[in-house]
């Protein structure tokens, strides 16, 4: 399997990319803790580490550490928009439960 | 500590510190650390002012040199003179802008000129009790400067 | 579900802890709010897709109306519709000239008080409405709580106005990150940061208030040489002239407030419309017997507002006085505030500075974008190094005998600053001294600003000049001035801490803040239960990471003591016992007060060895 993102996501990710002016992709990963276990991380990537893997999808290089791989594999990033509030989505096929607020989940 | 002092070094290092403790820097800390960066970061601004403004630091080297801090040195008679003649001009050129201006730069030439030499007599001579006498006369000129300075802004106002 | 944005490196957040942080112009005729959104800042629309939320109040309903709609009503309903209160905020009746206001306004206990259909409201409340409406706007388009907001005021703001704005903040239920001063944000909007150095200035001319402020920027860090300004001078007062010649150029006499309040909004119309044309003509019915015909050109506009502008130009010259540059040592001019659009104000800065205007980004727009840039930085969301190293805009001083003021702290220090100044009795046996606090540049009492006067008691009673009370001022980075006293010949100190105490009190505050939320005495308890309980958790898990990192800096005893204190607080906090948590975290932050200022000289220490000072960063 592999991490992708949608064409949307992508272009909205292009575009934050080149207003802070650097990094070279997105980095996906998980933490633990959180209302029901774990819980999604999306940062800017300035420096990829060398355990990094690499994935790149509509353009965008997305990095997720081996570790958070098993949970989220097979992940597709959306960007949607709730009423005024709009932001990025994990689709992701692993999870079993999450927690009402979404931002957190058991696999 | 001497009272030639590397200026940009100073600036240099204020700002290092006031990036460390400046309370910004603790918007989110717990009260006991925001009252330690207020405190501190208060401390090192009043520091870097008396460093960086020279009669500020002259007075505080004057002070930790001079063991006792009463002011006993008196003007001599010839500055006196000199002090109620630019009175006088001051008085009667106040309402002309550029005559204020050229007053000021005489001033300021004063100035630079008390300044060289409190350098060395701190520096140099380490004569505490001579570099007292300059000081005093270098608070007046800065006091005139200040009331030229005042004049122009009020001309400028009307 | 709750959607993520992009975090910069390594600063993820937990669930349901994004420290979600604006930026708010609270601007005199209209407000804004900004926030930094995956890395970049952005104004937040209101509901109705406005980038621009007028700075305006109706009251006639249960629930006020704020914005367009309000701005709406004013010509309607003008009594009841308050615009343009940041003119009012922090001030007494007879600071103001009412004749900018169609508004019943009256003294209430000190502070200005307006009446309404709904009762009288003062500037804090209204302005905490305009606050609401922008936190609730914020929380929407964000999708979550906010943490905290960076709110800008004028730089000339004086310490009334800085703790009203303040207080209005906490009536909103917003926690105020930091106030910071207008042009300041700007600058950091302008992103000078990234690839300027050198000193600029910023001429910032709003609504209702004119700033001008000179920064140094060296690598991240914003340093203001010098502020000045004029409170009371903006867009408003351009509008003022015009409606003035309007009156005497069609011979009319206003009498009634709707006639004035149609005459003000065809003002501002015309100085609008000369923003890009030479020359308007003038053709309007105000009423049945009111016609208006005939035309003004630039020229002339220019002719009858020049003593304005005059003012904005001697104000610059003096802050480049007091930051001792000269115009060719400005290495940009930076333009904000929608009035700064008026021809002869850019022509008059240009022709003064010699050099082409720095105007590229939308003037109303960029002290907000900088306020929530500065707000993302505080509230630890980014790795960014920047740095605000503010000044207090006009001296602070007390009065001494015959009405004249002794400064205590001068204008243009650097915040935060903290100066003394020792008194002494007048009177043998005097037991009692007042001290009265005032901020203004002139040397008579009556021509400066009265923040606050208050009795220091329990002097012992010497002869006349033998005591010594040291009155100590200290002025915070948000700029709010705390004074204390402090009577030390004796070894008796008689020590108080005022927090200047105009407009409304801190009780009053708390009191508006809790009928605000209209609990009941439960809920309170509660409320106050789990709040201590933060403060107390808080506190534990700094001093426990404290000593991890640096126990030798503590001597045995010492770090025995405060082990102890911090059980008996880890037991406490899981009891319901408030007054006992409350003790608790207090003594804790008592014991270990020498051992956070141990750790703050050690921070010092390393980041003076930490860069070989050939080499500095900044």
């Amino acid at each position: 399997m592999a991490i992708s993102i949608t064409e949307k996501a992508a272009e909205r990710a292009q575009k934050y990319l080149k207003s802070r002016g650097k990094g070279i992709g997105l980095k996906l990963g998980v933490k633990t803790t959180g209302c029901s276990g774990m819980a999604y991380t999306l940062e800017f990537v300035d420096d990829a580490l060398p355990e990094d893997k690499i994935y790149e999808s509509h353009g965008i290089k997305i990095l997720v550490d081996p570790k958070s791989l098993i949970y989220i594999d097979g992940t597709e990033l959306d960007f949607t928009r709730e009423g005024l509030n709009e932001g990025f989505q994990f689709n992701n096929p692993n999870v079993k439960d999450s927690c009402g607020c979404g931002e957190s989940f058991t696999v | 500590m001497q009272f030639n002092i590397d200026l940009d070094r100073l600036q240099k290092s204020y700002r290092i510190i006031q990036a460390e403790i400046h309370p910004d820097k603790f918007v989110s800390a717990s009260q006991i650390e925001k009252n330690q960066s207020l405190i501190k970061s208060t401390e090192v601004n009043d520091a870097y002012q008396t460093l960086k403004n020279p009669i500020k630091r002259a007075r505080y080297l004057i002070k930790i040199n001079l063991k006792s801090e009463e002011n006993n040195s008196t003007l001599p008679p010839s500055f006196l003179m000199q002090q109620m003649e630019w009175e006088e001009h001051l008085e009667s050129i106040s309402e002309q802008k550029s005559e204020l201006e050229k007053f000021r730069l005489l001033i300021n030439g004063e100035y630079q000129k008390n300044l060289s030499n409190l350098e060395s007599v701190c520096d140099t001579d380490k004569n505490w009790d001579g570099a007292m006498e300059i000081l005093n006369e270098i608070q007046f000129i800065d006091k005139l400067n200040y009331k030229i300075i005042q004049q122009i802004n009020l001309i400028e106002t009307k | 579900m709750a959607l993520l944005q992009i975090s910069e490196p390594g600063k993820s957040t937990m669930p349901h802890e994004h420290r979600l942080a604006v930026g708010i112009d609270l601007g005199t005729t209209n407000s804004l709010i900004a926030s930094v959104v995956s890395g970049a800042v952005s104004i937040l629309e209101q509901g109705n897709k406005e980038r621009l939320l007028p700075s305006v109040v109706h009251y006639s309903s249960s629930n006020p109306i704020v914005g367009s709609e309000a701005k709406n009503l004013q010509i309607k309903d003008p009594k009841n519709t308050i615009s343009s209160v940041k003119r009012l905020i922090g001030k007494n009746l007879s600071d103001i000239d009412t004749k900018f206001y169609s508004l019943d306004l009256k003294d209430d206990d000190g502070v200005i008080g307006i009446q309404t259909d709904k009762g009288i409201k003062n500037p804090i409340e209204v302005s905490s409405d305009i606050l609401k409406k922008l936190k609730e706007t914020a929380e929407e388009s964000l999708g979550n709580e906010l943490y905290g907001a960076v709110i800008t005021v004028p730089a000339y703001f004086d310490d009334a106005q800085r703790q009203a704005t303040k207080d209005s903040a906490k009536l909103a239920g917003i926690n105020v990150l930091r106030l910071i001063n207008e042009p300041t944000a700007a600058a950091v909007a302008y992103g000078l940061d990234q690839n300027k150095e050198g000193n600029f200035v910023i001429f910032d001319l709003g609504g209702g208030t004119f700033d001008v402020s000179i920064l140094n920027l060296s690598k991240g860090i914003f340093e203001v040489q010098a502020t000045h300004g004029d409170a009371n001078l903006g867009g408003d007062d351009y509008d003022q002239v015009i409606f003035e010649w309007l009156c005497k150029s069609n011979k009319i006499n206003v009498t009634n407030s709707k006639i004035k309040q149609k005459l003000f909004a065809l003002s501002r119309e015309i100085k609008e419309a000369l923003t890009n044309k030479d020359s308007i003509k003038i053709n309007e019915t105000i009423d049945k017997k009111i016609n208006i015909q005939c035309e003004l050109s630039q020229q002339e506009f220019e002719e009858i507002t020049k003593k304005l502008t005059k003012k904005t130009i001697s104000s610059t010259l003096q802050a480049l006085r007091d930051a001792e540059l000269s115009v060719s040592q400005i290495q940009g001019v930076v333009m904000v505030g929608g009035s700064t659009r008026m021809p002869c104000i850019q022509n008059a800065v240009k022709e003064f500075f010699k050099q082409p205007l720095l105007n590229n980004l939308n003037p109303d727009e960029v002290v907000a974008l900088g306020a929530a840039q500065q707000a993302n930085i505080l509230a630890g969301n980014t790795n960014d190094n920047l740095l605000l190293l503010d000044v207090i805009p006009l001296s602070l001083g007390v009065e001494t005998m015959g009405d004249i003021v002794e400064r205590i702290i001068p204008r243009n220090s650097t915040l935060p600053v903290s100066m003394g100044q020792e008194f002494t009795t007048y009177k043998d046996g005097q037991t009692a001294m007042i001290i009265h606090v005032v901020q203004g540049e002139r040397d008579l009492v009556r021509d400066c600003r009265s923040l606050a006067k208050f009795t220091l008691k329990g002097i012992p009673p010497l002869v006349a000049g033998a005591a010594k009370i040291l009155v100590t001022f200290q002025v915070d980075a948000d700029g709010l001035l705390s004074v204390s006293a402090k009577e030390q010949s004796t070894g008796i100190q008689s020590k108080i801490e005022v927090k200047p105490s105009y407009g409304l009190s801190d009780d009053k505050v708390k009191k508006m803040l809790e009928d605000s939320f209209n609990l009941a005495s439960e809920d309170k308890e509660s409320r106050a239960l789990s709040e201590i309980k933060i403060e107390g958790s808080q506190l534990l898990e700094m001093i426990k990471n404290a000593i991890y990192e640096d126990s030798d800096l503590l001597k045995e005893k010492e770090l025995n003591l405060l082990q102890e204190t911090l059980n008996e607080l880890k037991k406490s906090l899981e009891s319901s016992d408030r007054n006992n948590i409350e003790e608790l975290t207090k003594k804790l932050n008592d014991d270990s007060q020498s051992f956070a200022a141990k750790r703050m000289d050690r921070s010092i220490q390393k980041a003076l060895t930490g860069k070989s000072l050939n080499s500095l960063e900044f």
